[in-house]
């Protein structure tokens, strides 16, 4: 451009065009920058709540946490004694027998779920496939709805049970891991089936011996997936399991579980209790960590394998 | 297939048949009908599964219906002690709790996805994106936890008396300040939806073609022009699953509204610093205490929210076909 000007000197009109528009240019640029400026301001507005329930639950619930509150069952402050808090393993118990046992039934029952919605064809087929689909944001507090009116009366005999706890975090668990695979399946490079196909295997080899291994890694983030949402649930368990204040590894009585005695924690009336509070969230927040932390792993490790 | 099989049969000699039924043509067919008779069987199973678990949250709505009559959706009044059930309240509630976090949301979530796919070097990108990623499997309850003890004694102390001094009292920012309520319960909801708006929209931006953004550049395009006139255009519909999807989050979120809102389940919502209460943070509190015709009560607030949450979701997954959206 500054060739061009020197090599045309005579005509001044020009000469103010381009500098004009090189100062156009530059207030667009300059516009531009501070515009930009908000958009990355608004990533930094996006981490800080990040960063303060980071922060928050590991400087409060450190300060609650201790071999005694892990170890110890949970206790009622009174009147007299409001520190007397005891500990959390009656919930530990629970959460790791019902999340234990709920997602052992939803791997196999998610997995064969995905096949069929993978395999599903027809105007029912797709219906079914957009249901799930839909099913994964429903609010779980409707699967505990569900387990209590349709089967704590028939099969619990209306009693409160870890069983029906596990049930609803099964269900709720389902259309997740079932829609993970469903689109790991279909993600796998269709040379891949033909070339089973044409080789002679069945439509089922091919899912059993090609499709579904080539998907385990993805299949795997939406298991984990499944087992970090179970681990943080409390609305599916909150109305058909009862309050277990012993520990007890028997799935089939009353239950307690972490993030349950936490909406008790929050709505009792004792500070105590409102800081043990910040202790489970620590631990929910540590194990969450972990299983995405090991999801995380996994998925890198498939993609550059 | 038998039609074959018989002419093949009678036509040759008995060796040809043996070779139609031979174990390994045999193998074939019914292996593969095995597996098609188990898909059948299976795609029964999730069929009566979704009517199952549909119909009953119908069922179970009746008896709120019967009880209460079409007072249900234009009364406000939602009484406990009094057994008046009316869910006006509670459905503005959780209108304008969901407006609030999209008010926080949608701009910041879409500004933090622009930026992440289009301002940061590429290895900063796959760090700042499971980032925030990670807000989204921080679980409800600890929003609860942090948002009654952290983020409440600042709504309380510092954004709600400027907000009321900003605009002197008006409408929406007027009466008492308690620090929880309708305001910090958008605000924490608009936390929990922002992972699911950056990432979801910044999938739409990755898939942006490169060749539009090159060619906008090449034009002389600014890097502002860039993001806002182009990508952001050719990303709309993604865009706008991401937002769709958010809002349906929003509007089902239960524990954490449960805790942070007060549960004011009476009072139709006049100004952003009421207590108040959401569709699914009223079933939360107060279903296991619930007697009587409540009980059918909160059966009817369930079957509102699960067809509006049904609903969105229905159409977030008809705007977004591409991809499984998991978070």
């Amino acid at each position: 451009m500054t060739t061009m000007t020197s090599n045309m000197p005579e005509t001044d009109s020009r000469l103010d065009l381009q500098q004009l528009m090189r100062q156009k240019y530059r207030r667009r640029v300059i516009v531009g920058n501070i515009i930009l400026a908000f958009v990355m301001a608004a990533l930094v507005v996006a981490l800080i709540p990040l960063l303060s329930i980071v922060i928050s639950v590991i400087d409060r619930g450190s300060k609650v946490l201790s071999t005694a509150f892990l170890t110890q069952v949970q206790q009622d402050p009174f009147a007299f004694d409001p520190y007397a808090i005891g500990g959390v393993w009656n919930a530990i118990v629970g959460s790791l027998v019902m999340d234990g046992i709920a997602i052992g039934a939803a791997i196999p029952l998610g997995i064969f779920s995905g096949v069929i919605l993978s395999d599903a064809k027809g105007k029912i087929g797709t219906t079914i496939h957009r249901i799930f689909d839909v099913m994964i944001g429903l609010p779980s507090i409707l699967f505990g709805l569900f387990v209590f009116f349709v089967l704590l009366g028939p099969v619990f005999n209306n009693a409160y049970s870890g069983m029906a706890g596990v049930i609803a975090l099964t269900l709720m668990s389902i259309p997740l891991i079932a829609v993970a695979t469903e689109s790991a399946i279909s993600a796998v490079p269709p040379t891949l089936n033909e070339a089973g196909l044409a080789l002679g295997a069945l439509p089922s080899r091919v899912m059993w011996n090609i499709k579904l291994p080539a998907a385990r890694p993805a299949i795997l983030t939406g298991v984990l997936l499944a087992l970090s949402r179970a681990v943080g649930e409390t609305a599916p368990v909150l109305f058909v399991i009862g309050q277990s204040r012993e520990a007890n590894w028997n799935p089939a009585a009353e239950q307690s579980s972490l993030p349950t005695l936490t909406f008790q924690y929050l709505q009792g009336f004792f500070p105590s209790q409102r800081e043990a509070a910040w202790g489970i969230a620590l631990i929910l927040m540590t194990v969450v960590f972990l299983v995405n932390l090991t999801s995380r792993i996994i998925s890198a490790r498939s993609q550059r394998g | 297939m038998p039609m074959d099989q018989s002419t093949t049969s009678t036509n040759a000699a008995g060796d040809l048949s043996n070779v139609s039924s031979s174990p390994k043509f045999n193998l074939a067919a019914r292996g593969d009908g095995r597996y098609n008779i188990a898909m059948r069987i299976g795609q029964a199973l999730l069929a009566i599964f979704i009517i199952v678990f549909f119909g009953s949250i119908i069922i179970q709505s009746i008896p709120g219906w019967q009880s209460a009559g079409f007072g249900f959706f234009t009364s406000t009044d939602w009484s406990n002690a009094d057994f008046k059930f009316g869910a006006l309240s509670l459905i503005a509630g959780t209108l304008v709790t969901t407006f609030i976090a999209l008010l926080f949301a949608v701009p910041v979530g879409i500004s933090a996805a622009l930026s992440i796919q289009f301002l940061l070097h590429r290895r900063l990108r796959v760090f700042f994106s499971s980032l925030v990623e990670v807000l989204a499997i921080v679980p409800s309850i600890v929003f609860g936890v942090w948002g009654v003890a952290v983020i409440s004694p600042w709504t309380q102390h510092t954004l709600e008396p400027f907000l009321r001094d900003i605009s002197g009292g008006a409408p929406p920012f007027q009466g008492e300040i308690y620090g929880i309520g309708l305001l910090l319960g958008g605000l924490v909801l608009g936390v929990m939806i922002l992972p699911t708006v950056v990432a979801v929209s910044r999938d739409a931006f990755a898939m942006v073609p490169q060749t539009l953004i090159e060619g906008a550049y090449g034009l002389g395009a600014t890097r502002t022009q860039v993001l806002f006139r182009v990508a952001l255009p050719a990303a709309r519909r993604g865009v706008l699953g991401a937002v769709t999807l958010g809002t349906g989050r929003a509007l089902g979120e239960t524990v954490a509204m449960a805790t942070i809102l007060g549960g004011v389940t009476n009072k139709f919502p006049s100004s952003a610093f009421d207590l108040g209460a959401t569709l699914a943070s009223t079933i939360a509190r107060d279903f296991l205490e619930a007697t009587g015709s409540q009980v059918g009560a909160l059966g009817s607030l369930a079957l509102i929210l699960t067809v509006i949450v049904f609903a969105v979701n229905y159409i977030a997954r008809k705007i977004i076909t591409r991809q499984a959206v998991m978070l």
